[in-house]
Parts: structure tokens; C-alpha cells; sequence
């Protein structure tokens, strides 16, 4: 398929140079906002000649525009410079890739569980339209969708780990260690965050599906005498799925957040707790680089939800 | 006489709207021998859809039907269950809708959809795939395998409507509801899918009900006429004599419509007026307001089914004749 990997490099292309004018504002933003790094590391009382190390070790004598091509240039080849407060004079790189897998792990969690939840409660909805089940789950989708992620968090925390002693309340195994650890010690975490986005997804699903149901296509399938269950599954449910997915990678921004926060809230070291902790010890390249590497992912991901919609949706082409 | 395929007695249908209960088809009797095609006419509004859907137990959600019978080959189809009612659609009755491009799955290829039609009738895909292309043949599709590749959004609306008509006689039913088939299609496509019907009529066994607005095409298609007015019946009987010697007053403006229209007169004779409002229908005759023949006793009483079995009119302008 030459077409389609045509339209993935172009996609890629596309992404990249997004990130590139990400990077830009990223790297801009930061030294309005920070001033001197040299001052803001060391301090207001640093002498001039540790300055002056300083900034030549970190290339900070340079034109700022020089500076910034410099940076993207490293990142191009994977070099994302240097930390300087957090882990000084550790390669970033190197921190973000021990903690990568962790935030993918839990993000990943958290929309299998958004997913599987939405699916079983919006169906359910549709199907019991208007009678008891169905208010019950909408009342909850709004509930779910006006909670904040910590608050439910803190609930969930003292239900399941501190009442009924369920699931630890602190900590993370990495599923680089053991996977059935990270799925035990991530289930509360990617819970908080799934909780709200599978509140989304279940009404994006209920309301497709009811959409669908009412189709035109759908008394024809009737007319020819096709069954009840089979028009379900292959014209109902197939045709309403487009929207739904559609509407999964629209919430991927917000999961990163949420991802943010509740790495904080459960003590998890992923990249989402490396930028905040960064971000407190003024390490700005730390910083940098996190955020842009978040964005790499909502953008990666935005690319692959595309060609899931493609897949599933005849009438959009590459 | 051999047994109706089809028999309908006293079909009502009423849509719960806003509260109110509005009565569209208003006691519709209908018989349909085999291999007979009857052309149910009237204009647009006047119940032809939510009758055919009525006896094919599809009529919308909102929608109460009742009967006092409806019958297929003397079979009472009132008495059968839902899923009863599911395994008879497509075999026994089908129908084929107005607006073919949203008739198919989006998702599914041509291909899936006749696919379907051969397991739906033989219970497994056995041989499919020729089964696929003898069916798009026979509706003149001549190069099958480009088609049956095609997702429903490529497909032309006159294709679209051959495709349609392909899955229903693959499924080989005994009675058809066909409604407005071309209505959607632009003339040229209307005049090849109705060259289609003629040439399939000869063909087959199936009996027809071609619901159409159009009394030019039900001349050139049908047996027999029923003339729908405001849900009612209000005449039917053999083409021939139902073209050349209407009876009711609102059939004859039909006939003379159609052949103003045939002899391209620079006037149509259109019929005054629109149909009247269900929710509060006039008393008496419901075609009264628009009556160029109206008498004092039509604004009080309706008139029943008069004239003899095989031309039944509603107007007392028939007792008097
Ligand atoms: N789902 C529905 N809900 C309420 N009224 C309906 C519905 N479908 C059709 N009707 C009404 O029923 C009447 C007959 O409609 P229809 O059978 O489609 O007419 P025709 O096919 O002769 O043009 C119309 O007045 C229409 O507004
Ligand atoms: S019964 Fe009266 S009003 Fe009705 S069609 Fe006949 S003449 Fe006209
Ligand atoms: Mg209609």
C-alpha cells in the first residue's frame, strides 16, 4: 500500500514540524518566563566566574535563536541535552527513558478501562433507552464527566485501598519489572483517570448508537428479514463505533493531564511527575523536554486514531 | 379465484404525536393475487409508505397499527410473533425503498450485502459469489465484479436502486412493496429501472405492490389501481377501466393530470387544495373541501365502498350513476 504509507509520512511530516513550532514557543516561553538560566540555577549570589561556567557549559553565550536551533537540532538526534538541577549533568534522554514506559503503561490503562467501561455501559443505555438502567448511567456519565480526576482519586484511595485494603494506595511497580505488579499497583490510578473519560465515551456511544439505530438502512436490513442480533452487531454497533473513536482521540489531550495529575496523587515516577518535579527545582531543559515529548505523544496518537477512523469508515479516505 | 398472496382488511394506523393520536391509514382493504402488480396511488402525504410499512410490521416506533386481518397466502401474520415475523420478511414479503443510497450498510462493501441476501436464504454462503453476480446481472448490471467491489457512498443512485432490487429478488419473495422505486432518480435512470420492472414482471412469480405517485407509470406497470386518498382507498379496480372511465372526483383530476401532462399542455390541470388535517378531519367525505362534484349529504356522512366488487369506489356520485 503505497498510498497509505505515502499518507503516513506525510502525517509524520506533518507532526513533526508541529513539534518543531512546539518546541519553539516551549523554548521561548520558558526563557521569558525564567530569565538567566545560569541565575536561576545558581542563584542570585553565584560568583561571575561560575556564571561564566555555567553558561558555556550550556551553550547560553550564544544568540538565542542559535541557541534554540542547537537545542532542536539535539533533539533531532535524540539528544535532548543535559538536566541540570533534578539529576545534574544526566542526560535527559536517559531520564525520560526509564520513565516513558511507565506514563505509556498507565495511559494505556487507563483508556483500556475507559473503553471497556464505555462499551458495556453505553450499550447497555442504548439498548434499555429510557427505562431504569439507562438514567442510572447517564446520571453517572454526568456525574463522571463533572468530576476533576483528583477528587474521584481521594475517593477512590479511601474506598478501595485505605477502607477495603484492595489495591495500595502509594506506589507503582513498573511493568518493566513485573507486569502483574503495574497492573495491580496502576488499577486505582488508571481507574481515576479512565472514570471520567469513560463518561465521555459512553454517552459519545449511547447517543451514536441510538443515532444509528434510527437509520434508514437499519429498517431495510429489517425488510430483508436479516436478524435482530446480526443488524445489531453489523449495522448498528459497526456504523455508530466511527463516531466513538472519533471522539476517544479528541479526549487523548485530556488524558495526558490527567495523567500529570494523578502521578502526583499516587507517587508514580513517570514522566508526567519528572516535568512538575522539574519544574520545581527550575530544571528548564528538563522541563523542555518533557513537554515536548508529550507532545510528540498527543500527536502520534492523533495519527493513529486517524487510521483506526479511516479503517473503520469506508467514506474517509487517506 | 386462486387465493390472494396478499389480503388486508380494515389496516389502521395511527402515529402518537404531541399527545394527540393521529389516525394516517384509516381503514385501507387491499387483496393482491399472484403474480398481480397493483399500483397504490396518491399524492404525497396521503399513507402509501405507512401502509406498506404497516403490513410489513415496520412501520416507526411511534406508529400502533391494526387490522382486522392481514393475511399472507391465507396465513394470519396478526397472530405471529416478532421473531416469527423476522423469518418471514425477505422470503415471503419484501420491500423496496424510495431512497436507495441510504438503504445499505455504509461500512459494508456490495459484495457483504448480497452475501447477506444468499445466507439469509439458503443458510449458509455456499456459492455466494456466483449467486452475487447472477443477481447483478439479471437486474442488467453487466460487469458484476467492479460493482460488487464497491462501498454503498460509490455507487450512483440508479445503481444503487438495481442493487436493492438484486438482494429482494435473490431472496425470491412472494409478495414485493415496492415504494416510489425511481421516485429519487433522474429521468433517464427512472425510465431504465422501470424498463427493469417490466422486463422482471414477465419473469416473475412475485406479486407486487408498486406504491407511486405517478399515474402515468402505474398505467404503464400495473393490473390493477387503488387510488389513496387522506389514508382511505377511495377507488380501485382494473387499470384500463380506472384510466379511461374514472369514477371518484379526485381520481378523475389524477387521470387528467397525468394526461395534461402527457400531451405537454402549457397548463397542468393540477387538483386544488391539500389534504385535509388528520388530527381534526373534516366530517363526512374526506375529500369534500377539495370536490369539484361535492353534495350537501358528503359533508355528512362518508361515503362507503360502492360499485361492484371488481371497481369499488367511495362517493355517492357512484350511487347515482
Ligand atoms: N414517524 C412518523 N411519525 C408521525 N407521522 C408520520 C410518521 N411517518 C409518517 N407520518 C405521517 O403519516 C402520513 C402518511 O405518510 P406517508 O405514508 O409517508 O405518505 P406517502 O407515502 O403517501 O407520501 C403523513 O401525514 C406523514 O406526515
Ligand atoms: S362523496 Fe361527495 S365529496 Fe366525496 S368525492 Fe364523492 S362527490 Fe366528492
Ligand atoms: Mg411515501
Amino acid at each position: 500500500m503505497p498510498r497509505a504509507a505515502l499518507y503516513i509520512a506525510g502525517r509524520l511530516a506533518g507532526a513533526l514540524a508541529t513539534i518543531a513550532v512546539g518546541a519553539l514557543v516551549v523554548f521561548f516561553v520558558m526563557r521569558a518566563a525564567s530569565g538567566d538560566p545560569a541565575l536561576a540555577v545558581l542563584g542570585e549570589n553565584a560568583t561571575p566566574e561560575a556564571v561564566a561556567a555555567f553558561r558555556a557549559k550550556h551553550h547560553l553565550d550564544a544568540p538565542l535563536v542559535a541557541q534554540f536551533l542547537i537545542w532542536l537540532a539535539g533533539m533531532l538526534r535524540g539528544d535532548f541535552g543535559l538536566s541540570l538541577t533534578i539529576a545534574g549533568g544526566i542526560p535527559i534522554a536517559q531520564l525520560m527513558a526509564a520513565r516513558l514506559p511507565i506514563t505509556a503503561f498507565v495511559g494505556l490503562y487507563a483508556v483500556v478501562i475507559a473503553v471497556l467501561i464505555s462499551l458495556i455501559m453505553g450499550t447497555i443505555a442504548a439498548l434499555r433507552r429510557g427505562r431504569a438502567v439507562d438514567t442510572v448511567a447517564t446520571s453517572v456519565a454526568v456525574l463522571g464527566i463533572s468530576m476533576p480526576d483528583f477528587w474521584l482519586s481521594y475517593v477512590l484511595v479511601f474506598a478501595l485501598a485505605l477502607g477495603w485494603k484492595l489495591f495500595p494506595a502509594y506506589g507503582f511497580t513498573s511493568p518493566v519489572d513485573s507486569l502483574a505488579g503495574a497492573l495491580y499497583s496502576g488499577f486505582l490510578p488508571a481507574l481515576a483517570i479512565a472514570a471520567p473519560m469513560a463518561a465521555v465515551f459512553a454517552r459519545m456511544l449511547r447517543t451514536s448508537l441510538l443515532e444509528t439505530a434510527s437509520r434508514e438502512y437499519v429498517v431495510v436490513a429489517r425488510s430483508l428479514g436479516f436478524s435482530k442480533p446480526f443488524i445489531f452487531r453489523q449495522y448498528v454497533f459497526r456504523n455508530a463505533l466511527i463516531p466513538y473513536v472519533t471522539v476517544i482521540g479528541l479526549q487523548i489531550r485530556y488524558l495526558l493531564g490527567g495523567v500529570v495529575v494523578i502521578e502526583r496523587i499516587f507517587g508514580i515516577q513517570g514522566l508526567g511527575s519528572l516535568a512538575v518535579d522539574a519544574a520545581f527545582a527550575r530544571d528548564y531543559p528538563t522541563v523542555q523536554a518533557c513537554t515536548v515529548v508529550f507532545l510528540g505523544i498527543v500527536l502520534l496518537v492523533n495519527v493513529v486514531v486517524d487510521l483506526v477512523c479511516v479503517a473503520l469508515d469506508p467514506r474517509r479516505t487517506l | 379465484m386462486t387465493e390472494a398472496v396478499l389480503e388486508v382488511r380494515d389496516l389502521r394506523t395511527r402515529f402518537a404525536i404531541h399527545g394527540a393520536s393521529i389516525e394516517v391509514v384509516r381503514g385501507v382493504d387491499l387483496a393482491v393475487a399472484p403474480g398481480e402488480v397493483l399500483g397504490l396511488i396518491g399524492e404525497s402525504g396521503s399513507g402509501k409508505t405507512v401502509t406498506g410499512l404497516s403490513i410489513l410490521r415496520l412501520a416507526p416506533e411511534n406508529a400502533r397499527v391494526s387490522a382486522r386481518s392481514i393475511a399472507v397466502q391465507g396465513q394470519d401474520l396478526q397472530a405471529l410473533s416478532d421473531a416469527a415475523f423476522d423469518e418471514l420478511r425477505g422470503r415471503r414479503l419484501a420491500m423496496i425503498f424510495q431512497n436507495p443510497v441510504g438503504a445499505f450498510n455504509p461500512a459494508k462493501r456490495v459484495d457483504w450485502h448480497l452475501r447477506q441476501v444468499v445466507i439469509r436464504r439458503q443458510g449458509q454462503d455456499a456459492g455466494w459469489a456466483e449467486a452475487a453476480r447472477a443477481a447483478l446481472i439479471g437486474v442488467g448490471i453487466p460487469h458484476p465484479d467492479r460493482v460488487l467491489r464497491l462501498y454503498p457512498h460509490q455507487l450512483s443512485g440508479g445503481m444503487a436502486q438495481r442493487i436493492l432490487i438484486a438482494m429482494v429478488l435473490a431472496l425470491e419473495p412472494d409478495l414485493i412493496v415496492a415504494d416510489e422505486p425511481t421516485t429519487n432518480l433522474d429521468n433517464i435512470v427512472e425510465r431504465q429501472i422501470l424498463a427493469l420492472f417490466r422486463r422482471l414482471q414477465g419473469r416473475l412469480s412475485a406479486a407486487f405492490i408498486f406504491i407511486t405517485h405517478d399515474m402515468s407509470i402505474a398505467a404503464a406497470l400495473c393490473d390493477r389501481i387503488a387510488v389513496m386518498y387522506a389514508g382511505r382507498i377511495v377507488e380501485v379496480g382494473p387499470t384500463a377501466e380506472v384510466f379511461a372511465r374514472p369514477r371518484h372526483p379526485y381520481t378523475k383530476g389524477l387521470v387528467a393530470t397525468a394526461l395534461a401532462l402527457k400531451h405537454k399542455a402549457e397548463r397542468l390541470k393540477e387538483i386544488a387544495g391539500e389534504l385535509p388535517n388528520l388530527a381534526a378531519p373534516p366530517p363526512g367525505c374526506l375529500f369534500a373541501p377539495r370536490c369539484a362534484e361535492v353534495m350537501a349529504r358528503c359533508r355528512g356522512e362518508e361515503p362507503p365502498a360502492l360499485g361492484p366488487a371488481s371497481h369499488r369506489v367511495r362517493c355517492f356520485r357512484v350511487e347515482d350513476a
